[in-house]
């Protein structure tokens, strides 16, 4: 019998190690000792996990007692609806937004009355007009409101965000920090023994967890192989902003890859992804001389738990920040941790549900962002040819076929992202299906015009009334410090 | 129900639906209790809940009550509900494995609402608001199948559907398509159809006769392969929202309380008990009087290759059967129909809408598959040699994974699509004595007296709740879905 699991150890920096450290303190009992190597930082890695959240991410931050009173407080984070795709091939300009589950008249889905009239979407979505508009109200509780359908995540810049979580809980909390840079990771029999840290010391635990990003230096001493997917160039850079920051991050293609940019109070981060071969091109999208810029390979670990060594984050996967799913994947990984964190030191069980939920996570977060490049009218290049026209996975197959045929929504277990959130992606792709829904077909598109248009004059004029971005922000922390 | 299911969704197209039945061969008998799934189909039908329990003699139905299958003596009800509230997003169920493993002898069907309700013979409707016990269940019903049956018929030519007497022998196919293109009944008659639903039960007179589909056979998982069904007269005067389900030798007891009488009958496996005795065993083991002679009933557990093949879709028996243990065959109708509804085809009967039929299908059936086998293999008994079988049975992965992670550490390996959420697993097993070695580590965040504290007021909550609801006659009469007080009643 192997005894029960008594210690950890976080080794890392940065945003996963951050959160994870303060997720175990919140969830674990008293007589499991967190002991945190905190490495040095890793140079900008940190801005792959993307500007943006999802709407998971509020009651996330909540289970690690990060507040959004804190969050909106101590750190240049706003409010976000979701992303606005720019200049997008044959989609045009179009919304990526969050949005609690559409009507079903008749027990049809909403998405069918659109597809027969032909009708956009976008304009029917809270969140896409409030946020072109830079406007934003947290969503009401009258559900007769359409603006209350909008759901909302946050753009933040990940290093205020890593700074901010490790300064709130680093004041009380038991996990012990130790600052060292690893030596030397020990391992035998394909599992971990200890870490040498260059001062000599040695540290060991029950579990480790690797959160040393790209890297990956404890599973990598495991022998553990990155299964690669596609080479990209990145860079971030920053200036200072002052305008009325919309609730929408903006990505812009251009010829050898896509910029995004993400406003925050006072500040605006410009991203950029494109082929490694044409960074000298990727390079002058910038506003001036990156701060971060390095070349990466997408992909991910073959298994993120091996023996006694666990991968969260960056160590785990790289994924495309085209779409909020790097960071999802992060808040996936940590969750999936706490639900299956081991009983005893015997831990293959865990590794194994681990293992597979973290494949499946991962296929099925990764295939949203795929899906995000399956149009034509880009430009003529190879990075757009490789993304546009490559390789897909039978699952988004599946569902691409299943939409442009009948409308039909196809789903799999337990998918980070639901159904209006690939059904504003289709849409906002400009599919449409190729045969109507037969349930409705006895209805006149008049009857279902008029019905859209009056949503659609009932959201245009909430919106109207909504308070601009800033000012609601500015308003909030005023309260907030009064409350203070 | 597939008649009344597509006549009530095609009402305002062009496309004509005829129905093709025999008296001669009526509805089995085996499908009569449902889970609360069936409710969504009803209300899609317009159904008007009293006006369908009067008219098919309906009761209504918690939970299955499990007796003798983990030890002889057990018995649980696995109920359409949840176990406690989670405490810190954390399932209830760690925090009762814990308490146990510090002593505590309380049940964890005394955290269900659900269980406690069907134990005093209660029933109400689920509360709306989601902060009450009441509200953690749903209910489905137990009734006569053949007269559901009627009542959709009605429901379906009332749409347009048209009804043709008469009894399938043969079908013609086309020789380019393979598509079958006749169907040419007993009286000669030759009826033609774009779309083909076979619906003619163990025969699969189309789906296999016609298009040599082939079945999957899964005896090696679910060897029972007989039934004996005996209606009698109503037990006794409580009338139970559940159906029990109680375990013999070489096979299982079912009971189901109707308005009206009691449906019986004997499952079982006839490598290990001949006809006979196992009609011995049904007899010696009713508690009222029959209505009727038994009936025999053979099958072979299993489903067809591909449910949807060419132009013809297999729904209900035709398509495949996995014996009624947990009531899901009019479920898996219900989700054969709904599924053809979302894949309605059109002329060109796409093979991408063909597959992804057939791998829908295939996945509710797989996983009844594996949650009906885990009744079996999670037993300790070995007085027979049906149970001595199971105890040594090699499960396929899939379940032996999940039985694996619940012993380990209380972990379900969970899925979104299928009949059986978590909940389900637990019930049954903790109620087979498939208790786990350990729980969520997360539990002893709180301290003991806050746990316990939280799990007495749960408990008390549920008896208190359970306590106050009405018994289920009175709640039947109380809708108007009383069937003795109606005209059909006489009927």
């Amino acid at each position: 019998m192997s005894g029960k699991l008594s210690s950890v150890l976080i080794c890392g920096s940065g945003l996963a190690a951050e959160y994870v450290a303060a997720a175990l303190d919140r969830s674990l009992p008293q007589d499991i000792s967190i002991t945190f190597l905190e490495t040095p930082q890793n140079d900008g890695e940190d801005y792959l996990y993307g500007t943006v959240s999802t709407p998971t991410s509020y009651s996330f931050h909540n289970e690690i007692g990060l507040s959004e009173p804190d969050i909106m407080t101590k750190t240049h984070t706003v409010f976000s609806y979701g992303t606005q795709y720019k200049n997008w091939g044959d989609a045009g300009n179009w919304v990526l937004c969050f949005n609690l589950p559409f009507p079903v008249w008749d027990s049809v889905p909403f998405h069918h009355y659109l597809a027969k009239t032909n009708t956009q979407l976008e304009p029917l979505l809270p969140g896409a007009i409030a946020g072109q508009n830079g406007r934003f109200v947290h969503p009401p509780n009258d559900q007769n409101l359409p603006i209350s359908r909008a759901e909302y995540g946050y753009q933040f810049n990940p290093t205020s965000l890593t700074n901010i979580i490790r300064k709130i809980h680093s004041s009380a909390n038991r996990v012990v920090r130790v600052q060292g840079k690893v030596d030397g990771v020990n391992a035998s029999q394909g599992k971990l023994n200890s870490i040498s840290l260059a001062n000599g010391k040695d540290l060991t635990a029950d579990l480790f967890i690797d959160v040393t990003g790209m890297e990956s230096e404890l599973l990598s001493a495991l022998g553990i192989k990155f299964t690669e997917d596609q080479n990209l160039y990145f860079a971030v850079s920053e200036k200072p902003y002052s305008d009325n920051s919309p609730p929408l991050r903006q990505v812009y293609a251009n010829d050898n890859g896509w910029i995004s940019d993400t406003p925050l109070r006072h500040s605006l981060i410009r991203m950029g992804v494109s082929s490694p071969e044409n960074k000298d091109d990727a390079l002058n999208h910038h506003f001036h001389e990156p701060s971060v810029h390095f070349e990466l390979k997408t992909g991910k670990q073959r298994v993120a738990w091996v023996d006694n060594c666990v991968s969260l984050g960056l160590s785990a996967a790289v994924t495309d920040p085209i779409s909020p799913t790097p960071y999802l994947l992060l808040q996936k990984d940590i969750e999936r941790l706490l639900s299956l964190f081991p009983v005893t030191k015997d831990m293959s069980l865990e590794a194994r549900e681990y293992n597979r939920l973290f494949d499946a996570d991962y296929k099925y977060a990764t295939i949203f962002s795929k899906a995000l490049y399956k149009t034509t009218g880009f430009p003529d290049t190879p990075y757009w040819t490789e993304v546009s026209s490559g390789p897909i996975e039978t699952e988004l197959e599946r569902k691409l076929v299943q939409f442009n045929s009948r409308g039909l929504f196809v789903s799999y277990d337990h998918e980070p992202y639901n159904e209006q959130d690939w059904m504003i992606l289709h849409f906002g792709m400009g599919r449409i299906p190729a045969r109507d829904n037969i349930f409705i077909d006895h209805l006149s598109n008049d009857q279902i015009t008029q019905k859209l248009a009056q949503m659609k004059t009932s959201l245009d004029l909430i919106v109207k009334k909504l308070p601009p971005h800033d000012r609601y922000i500015a308003r909030m922390l005023e309260y907030l410090e009064k409350k203070k | 129900m597939t008649a009344a299911g597509l006549a009530e969704k095609l009402k305002h197209s062009d496309i004509a639906i005829t129905l093709i039945e025999s008296e001669q061969i009526g509805t089995v008998g085996v499908g009569e209790a449902t889970l609360p799934h069936i409710r969504y189909f009803n209300e899609t039908l317009g159904i008007h809940e009293p006006t369908f329990m009067k008219a098919t003699k309906a009761t209504f139905k918690l939970g299955i009550e499990f007796c003798d299958w983990g030890k002889i003596g057990d018995r649980y009800i696995h109920p359409f509900g949840d176990f406690g509230q989670p405490i810190n997003h954390i399932s209830f169920h760690h925090f009762w494995v814990n308490a146990r493993q510090s002593g505590d002898t309380t049940r964890l069907s005394d955290y269900s609402y659900p269980i406690i309700a069907a134990e005093l013979g209660r029933f109400q409707y689920p509360d709306p608001d989601p902060s009450k016990i009441e509200s953690t269940f749903g209910y489905a019903y137990q009734f006569d199948a053949s007269l559901y049956a009627g009542f959709l018929r009605q429901h379906a030519e009332a749409n347009g559907v048209t009804r043709i007497e008469g009894k399938a022998t043969e079908s013609q196919l086309d020789s380019e398509t393979g598509f079958v293109k006749n169907l040419i009944l007993e009286n000669g008659e030759q009826i033609s159809a774009d779309l083909f639903v076979d619906c003619s039960g163990f025969r699969g007179v189309l789906i296999e006769q016609a298009l040599k589909t082939g079945y999957e056979d899964w005896s090696e998982w679910l060897p029972c392969n007989r039934a004996i069904a005996v209606p009698t007269k109503s037990g006794p005067a409580n009338l139970r929202p559940y159906t029990q389900a109680t375990a013999r030798t070489a096979g299982w007891q079912w009971r189901i309380p109707l308005q009206h009488r009691t449906g019986n009958g004997h499952v079982y496996w006839n490598e290990f008990i001949s006809d006979d005795e196992a009609l011995a065993q049904l007899m010696d083991n009713l508690d009222a009087d029959p209505l009727a002679d038994p009936k025999q009933l053979f099958f072979k557990t299993g489903k067809r290759k591909k449910l949807w093949h060419k132009n013809v879709v297999a729904i209900g028996l035709s398509g495949g059967f996995l014996e009624p243990l947990e009531s899901t065959s009019i479920y898996l109708i219900q989700e054969g129909i709904t599924e053809l509804l979302q894949l309605f085809p059109d002329m060109y009967f796409p093979d991408s809408d063909i597959d992804e039929y057939n791998r829908r299908m295939d996945l509710h059936f797989d996983r009844v598959r594996d949650f009906l086998l885990l009744h079996y293999v999670a037993t300790q008994r070995e007085d027979s040699e049906m149970w001595r079988h199971f105890r040594s049975l090699t499960l396929p992965d899939s379940l032996q994974e999940k039985i694996d992670a619940w012993l380990h550490r209380g972990h379900i390996i969970k899925y979104e699509i299928g009949a059986f959420l978590p909940p389900s697993w637990v019930a049954v097993l903790v109620g087979q004595n498939l208790i786990p070695n350990n729980y969520d580590r997360r539990v002893d965040h709180l301290s003991e007296q806050e746990q316990f504290k939280t799990m007495e007021q749960i408990r008390k909550a549920v008896a208190f709740a359970a306590g106050n609801t009405a018994p289920q006659q009175d709640f039947i009469n109380r809708i108007g879905a009383n069937a003795a007080l109606s005209p059909e009643a006489s009927a």
